[in-house]
């Protein structure tokens, strides 16, 4: 198995679980807490890359991303170096690319919240951004880890994005899905057979944890049940 | 606290105007589905309204559907029925969580001072999962105390607790409250419950208020019918005044001749109300203080709570609250003939038409 | 979280080894797919020469680079299969015109990687339910079986059992791995490396198509110029050409 490529993939899906764990709080707290009638394309828009197929959402990151993309140009001139092809054009791919298996079991976990503890919450004074922190996050835990093993595994196993946007650029943007197809073409089979066999461990183990948090979910049922309640609460 | 609320909600239709510290409890009462909860989840900022608008000391906190002061702003304490304590969190951290940042310097003085005032200093080194029913409300009691609110709003504080923890902590409430001394508005329809608790009675029915009064007053002068059959005033028949001498009333009732005081009003269909608890029975008639004295057939006998309710018919449905100890003393049992005997100031008359 | 926490170590760590990885030249190099085999060679060879050299290497079809670098990937060097790609690169503005080099030309041939037939010409395609190409929009092994295939005037019978390779080692891949019967590919796939002793192949007669003349570029861009040139050099010395010639390469 390629050394390098295991240590680029474990960076890029370190940094992109921390990254999207970030932005999933509060796009999974607005989605569960201030719904409106516009709500719903919201969480369309944040579910797409889970139906769009990767070669499209690597057409319009390379087209965003590209040195003739005014993004593309502005990154260059401030950073010195092209953001296609390059680790950090990888990682804003992988950001998108698994945005809703980082929102969507926070959003599940926001959503079996009861009702009741963030009104009290609010009527006790705190504004909406001290109740996701002491109430909603502490109660959705195994929601959060959920999350982000979801993100860093999908995007340990995010291939076609990857293809499209990063290359297969040794060191820089060949993760270890590349280096199985790349394996594949060069007829090294020994190394497509080590590389498969452990992301298949590791994907085996990353589930069967997922499965595990799951079933051990940190949020009192019986409380969630007895108060059935409006879900607008956060003003 | 000037509460100024003219608007609807749902249901709730309402014009309400009370000075909340004129009184230190006062207490929502109405059968359920009234719309006492929306009213005080409009109070609490968790509601908005459909039309109109909420104005607290002249100033806007709800017009229409906006919420002009969020919630979080109202400075209000609000105690929901089942306690809603943060199960992530330890008794003192709930305690603590609304205290205002101002007077974070001070918090182990003001949670002491809360669980005292609450009296619940003796559970708090243990788990929120594991506290009864009536220790959380509790602790949730003395949670929104630490705030110090303005205003406190009690939404059926007691209807989740089983029976003998809601007897003891009823009394106890209404000490808390008033050592408090913050305005406390509390919704129940529990009749008990509002006449431990009240200082004043606001009756809410199908979202209209009916009555705002002292508890004796809406307990024993009814407003009108549908206050009548809220508070539950279980004799109460349609009937006519056909003289009215000396302060007093002489009511026809299906045959009958009933004696009220002569009330302010100047006509002469009314609804004869008399409450179970004010009517006695006797073998026979007897001179006594009781003006009243009606002779019946006894329809039905049933427990009611520690008493008996003998439902008797005098040519109108007449009902009446003994003791086990007066029923075997009478020995009336179905079809006995019985004196219902009652003063006339227990008499309330209703106009009806 | 012992997870999260677990995470921002693995960053910390990363940070680390980053730092530490960037003390030799690097020269990335972008290499057409029909050097699969004979570039590690050449690497070899660059690290006998030059041991401060650290060639990392891509392969892939040689107009899928050319839009990468068009792009803006960061590559130093560019060996292409033809000379045409080189040149837009030059006429893009992204390397100078005395930058551009030819290393070799390429040859063709027909593979049954069976070994069913003795010696597979192309006219063997005729009998194959499935023919391997590489996809002419973008590689050009792929653009030269196509001419070959209608120089032969075969292309009109077999159109509908031709499977596109996206480059010529996948195309390889294809046939090897049974899915397709015959292959048009790179003679340097097939004559040296894991590929040697399978199956059976024929040149096609280099007439049937415009030439592969291999060119390739240093780019401008180039993180350590002189680095990238000296792996060109390494390519074009004799020794070099050597080992390109063991692959089957013309110069």
């Amino acid at each position: 198995m390629d050394i390098d490529a295991l240590w680029l993939t474990l960076r890029l899906a370190a940094l992109t679980t921390v990254i999207l764990i970030a932005l999933a709080i509060p796009i999974a707290a607005w989605l569960a807490f201030h719904r409106r009638f516009y709500t719903p394309v919201l969480e369309a828009i944040v579910a797409l890359p889970l139906v769009l197929p990767p070669t499209v959402l690597g057409y319009y990151l390379l087209v965003a991303l590209g040195s003739q993309s005014p993004l593309g140009q502005w990154w260059t001139s401030t950073f010195g170096s092209p953001l296609a092809f390059s680790f950090n054009g990888l990682l804003i791919a992988s950001v998108i690319s698994s945005l809703p298996f980082a929102v969507h079991p926070l959003l599940t976990a926001f959503t079996s919240v009861p009702t009741k503890l963030l009104q009290a919450s609010t009527t006790l004074g705190a504004g909406w951004p001290r109740t996701i922190v002491k109430v909603a996050l502490p109660l959705s835990r195994s929601g959060l880890a959920t999350s982000a093993v979801l993100a860093f595994a999908h995007t340990v196993g995010e291939f076609g994005v990857i293809l499209m946007v990063g290359g297969n650029i040794p060191g820089q943007t060949r993760t270890l899905s590349i280096d199985v197809y790349d394996s594949v073409q060069a007829f090294d089979y020994s190394s497509a057979a080590s590389t498969s066999a452990f992301l298949l461990v590791f994907s085996l183990l990353v589930l069967t944890t997922t499965y595990t948090l799951n079933y051990r979910s940190s949020v009192p049922r019986q409380l969630a049940s007895s108060y059935p309640q409006p879900v607008t609460v956060i003003q | 606290m000037i509460i100024q609320l003219h608007g609807r909600r749902h249901l709730l239709d309402v014009d309400l105007d009370i000075d909340i510290e004129e009184f230190t409890s006062h207490v929502l009462f109405g059968p359920s589905g009234s719309g006492k909860t929306t009213l005080l989840r409009v109070l609490a900022g968790l509601d908005p309204l459909d039309e109109g608008e909420l104005r607290v000391d002249g100033k806007v906190w709800t017009q229409g559907s906006a919420i002009k002061v969020p919630a979080r702003k109202r400075d209000i304490g609000l105690l929901f029925q089942d306690h809603a304590l943060f199960p992530n969190m330890s008794v003192e951290e709930n305690v603590a969580y609304g205290i205002p940042r101002a007077k974070r310097g001070d918090k182990r003085g003001i949670i002491q001072w809360a669980l005292t005032q609450a009296r619940a200093q003796g559970f708090t080194s243990r788990p929120v999962a594991s506290l009864s029913g009536g220790e959380a409300q509790r602790i949730a009691f003395a949670r929104a105390l630490a705030r110090q609110p303005r205003m406190l709003l009690l939404d059926e504080p007691l209807s989740a607790l089983d029976t003998p923890t809601r007897e003891s902590l009823r009394n106890d409430l209404r000490l808390l409250i008033h050592t408090s001394g913050i305005p406390t508005i509390s919704v129940t329809h529990d009749r008990t419950e509002a006449l431990v608790l009240a200082d004043q009675v606001v009756v809410l029915i199908n979202g209209t208020v009916h009555q705002i009064a002292h508890p004796s007053t809406v307990f024993e002068q009814p407003a009108d019918a549908q206050v009548a059959a809220a508070v539950g005033v279980e004799t109460a028949s349609a009937g006519s005044i056909v003289r009215r001498t000396n302060g007093l009333a002489e009511v026809e009732v299906e045959g009958a001749r009933v004696f009220a005081p002569e009330p302010s009003f100047s006509t002469n269909g009314v609804l004869v109300c008399v409450r179970a608890e004010d009517i006695a029975l006797a073998k026979e008639q007897s001179v006594t203080s009781q003006r009243n004295q009606l002779m019946g057939v006894v329809t039905r006998i049933s427990p009611h709570g520690s008493l008996m309710r003998v439902d008797i018919d005098a040519g109108w449905n007449i009902a009446s609250f003994i003791t086990r100890t007066a029923l075997d003393e009478l020995e009336l049992r179905q079809g006995s003939t019985v004196v219902a005997a009652f003063k006339a100031p227990s008499v309330h008359l209703i106009p009806h038409d | 979280m012992p997870f999260i926490a677990a995470l921002i170590a693995a960053l910390a760590l990363s940070a680390c080894s980053a730092d530490a990885a960037s003390q030799d030249r690097v020269v990335r190099a972008a290499v057409a797919s029909d050097l699969r085999f004979a570039f590690p060679e050449i690497i070899e060879l660059v690290q006998e020469e030059h041991p401060d050299i650290d060639v990392r290497v891509t392969y892939g079809s040689s107009g899928q680079f050319m839009t990468q670098i068009l792009n803006g990937a960061p590559f130093d060097l560019y060996l292409s299969a033809d000379q045409a790609y080189p040149a837009t690169v030059v006429d893009e503005g992204l390397a100078s015109e005395g930058q551009l080099f030819r290393y070799a030309r390429g040859r063709l041939v027909v593979w049954d990687p069976q070994g069913t037939l003795a010696t597979p010409t192309i006219d063997d395609a005729r009998n194959a339910n499935t023919i391997a190409v590489a996809n002419p929009r973008h590689a050009p092994y792929g653009r030269a079986a196509m001419e070959a295939l209608i120089s032969s005037g075969l292309l009109s019978v077999l159109e509908d059992r031709l499977v596109f390779g996206e480059n010529v080692s996948q195309t390889a891949e294809f046939a090897q791995s049974g899915a397709a019967d015959i292959a048009l590919i790179a003679l340097s796939l097939v004559i040296s490396g894991p590929l040697a002793n399978t199956g059976t192949w024929t040149e096609i007669p280099q007439d049937l198509f415009e030439p592969l003349d291999q060119g390739g570029v240093v780019l401008d861009e180039a993180q350590d110029f002189t680095a990238a040139q000296s792996v060109r050099d390494v390519l074009l010395s004799p020794r070099g050409q050597e080992i390109l010639a063991r692959y089957g390469f013309e110069d």
